[in-house]
């Protein structure tokens, strides 16, 4: 039996905003990414999850039981780190972390000191005055706290600088290879790629892939920047290369599907002043790909 | 264990709000045992004697004695108005707000149904409106100990206050059913007020001779009979307040346990 699971799950909003169909089954142990831009869907699949929302049609669950009826079970096994949640006014986040760790019945006092040494959190101060990567950190922290088996985590390194980030990655990788099953969200690449074995893509509530992680590297380009002697023949190539070309002056941006051997057979006919190689960002693959706005 | 840690939590953060209300009522409540004096209570049997509707509306009776006179003073309007607002605030507070805010994302994290959160966020609810009562009611006690010696039947005024908490538990309640429902603090408090507004103006008109008898039922305030309980007689209507309580936080928990939260 899937330890999370969609099936066929719509949620409409509106006419384009909500999820549409969508159906991913995410297997204990596994952990499982959702890419996409902002709107696209992402949090909606968390929130059914949480039961915080119930589907219109179709089927959400965790471990064979409905996430909305039976919520109140599922959270025993269950970590969440909401992407936007406030703390209760005039609350510090040490009291706020004791009190949650309290009402599930243990201090998980050990575990609460590691994660703070981990993520190099001080919750010491108000919610209202702490920085806001101080702030994450007591939401990540609160969703790691009670060593749930199940991860629910909506875009966890959102806000972070890039120590925090790497702490929270490293994190989340420790988690999966000690045998939790994780379901987060993210808009970035690399983040998922990182954590996750399974990537799903979702574009405007519509679930557009599902592939292993890694095969998010074999579907990237590369991109070269080639400088030629003049215009003219910078024209003549853009002419004869005709697809993924911009053309800047004497400057061409090509953007190179697999290996460049043709590439550089091409560029035998003409006098390349300077080529410049590289991967193409991972960000601009997915725009190219499934159109929309990544934030 | 769960409900009881965020009991005592959520009861901490709403005492600040409950005593400063607690306090205003208590000032009213020594005032008006200062004010039982003859000269006083002669100008306000010529204030009712000008405009008697309006008195009557507001509750305001005769004054022979000094739980008539607190009755009429107080428990009439003032009181009332205080524990309806003071209800609707902390009701807002105690569901609509955590939804506005996403708190409430924390507490349905944990392994609590959603009613058994309504439930105890309501409890936290009335015992803040219990606080509210009982504190301005010992003020006045005392200032009538100290003031007025042997004046005040406490008994009867321990039952007029009974009677008082009786119609808070029913306008909070009210006004909890219809946070559980909302997602913003302030169209929740908003709705709460203008619903318990017109069903205590609804109250007041049923007062007034003038109006036809059958309009005083159609709001639950006029289940609060200051004049009756400040005569030492207990109403048996006043149980149909705990009971109607009872409807609107059932209502509210099947609401919120129902809807979907935008969280």
């Amino acid at each position: 039996m899937a330890e999370l699971r969609f099936r066929r799950v719509t949620k409409a909003f509106d006419e384009d905003a909500g999820l549409f169909d969508f159906s991913v089954q995410v297997e204990q142990g596994q952990a499982f990414g959702l890419l996409g831009p902002g709107g696209a869907g992402k949090s909606t699949a968390l929130s059914l999850l949480m039961g915080f929302i119930r589907p219109d049609d179709g089927e959400v669950s965790i471990r064979g039981m409905d996430c909305f009826t039976q919520r109140h079970v599922l959270m025993q096994y269950v970590g969440y780190v909401p992407r936007d949640a406030r703390l209760p006014a005039r609350t510090t986040g040490d009291q706020f972390i004791r009190l949650l760790s309290a009402a599930r019945g243990d201090t998980w006092r050990k575990r609460m000191q590691k994660l703070m040494e981990r993520l190099d959190l001080n919750p010491l101060g108000d919610w209202a005055y702490m920085a806001p990567d101080d702030r994450r950190k007591v939401v990540l922290l609160l969703g790691f706290l009670n060593d749930p088996k199940i991860l629910l985590l909506d875009e966890p390194c959102a806000g972070l600088d890039p120590n925090a980030r790497n702490a929270v990655l490293d994190l989340i990788e420790e988690e999966r290879q000690a045998g939790k099953t994780i379901f987060m969200t993210s808009h970035v690449f690399e983040e998922v790629q990182r954590c996750c074995d399974q990537v799903g893509i979702i574009r405007e509530g519509r679930l557009v892939t599902v592939q292993p992680a890694r095969a998010l590297t074999y579907t990237r380009q590369k991109v070269y920047h080639i400088t030629f002697e003049d215009i003219h023949q910078a024209a003549a190539f853009a002419q004869e290369w005709e697809t993924g070309v911009e053309l800047l002056r004497n400057r061409v941006i090509v953007a190179v599907p697999a290996s460049p051997q043709v590439l550089l057979k091409t560029l035998t006919k003409y006098t390349v002043l300077d080529l410049v190689g590289g991967r193409e960002e991972l960000e601009s693959s997915f725009l190219r790909s499934f159109g929309g706005d990544l934030v | 264990m769960t409900k009881r840690v965020l009991f005592s939590f959520q009861l901490k953060k709403q005492l600040g709000i409950t005593l400063l209300f607690a306090a205003a009522a208590s000032l009213l409540s020594a005032g008006a045992v200062l004010l039982y004096e003859e000269q006083h209570v002669l100008a306000l049997a010529d204030a009712r004697a000008q405009s008697p509707a309006l008195f009557a509306a507001l509750g305001v009776g005769g004054s022979a004695s000094l739980l008539q006179h607190l009755g009429a003073l107080l428990y009439g309007f003032l009181l009332p108005v205080l524990g309806m607002v003071l209800g609707a605030v902390l009701a807002a507070r105690l569901m609509a707000a955590q939804v506005e805010t996403g708190e409430m994302a924390y507490w349905l994290a944990l392994p609590q149904r959603r009613a058994a959160h309504a439930l105890s966020q309501w409890g936290v609810l009335m015992a803040c409106l219990a606080i509210f009562t009982v504190v301005p009611a010992l003020v006045a006690a005392v200032a009538a100990m100290v003031f007025k010696p042997g004046a005040l039947q406490v008994p009867w005024f321990a039952q007029l206050n009974l009677g008082l908490l009786g119609l808070y538990l029913a306008s909070g309640s009210l006004g909890m059913m219809l946070s559980c429902g909302m997602d913003e603090r302030r169209r929740a408090r908003r709705l709460a007020l203008l619903l318990s507004g017109l069903l205590l103006v609804i109250g007041l008109a049923g007062r007034v001779r003038e109006v036809p008898g059958f309009v005083r039922w159609l709001s639950f305030y006029s289940l609060f009979d200051v004049p009756a309980l400040t005569a030492g007689r207990m109403e048996g209507m006043l149980l149909i307040l705990p009971g109607l309580a009872a409807v609107f936080l059932l209502a509210g928990m099947r609401w919120f346990a129902a809807r979907d939260l935008p969280l």
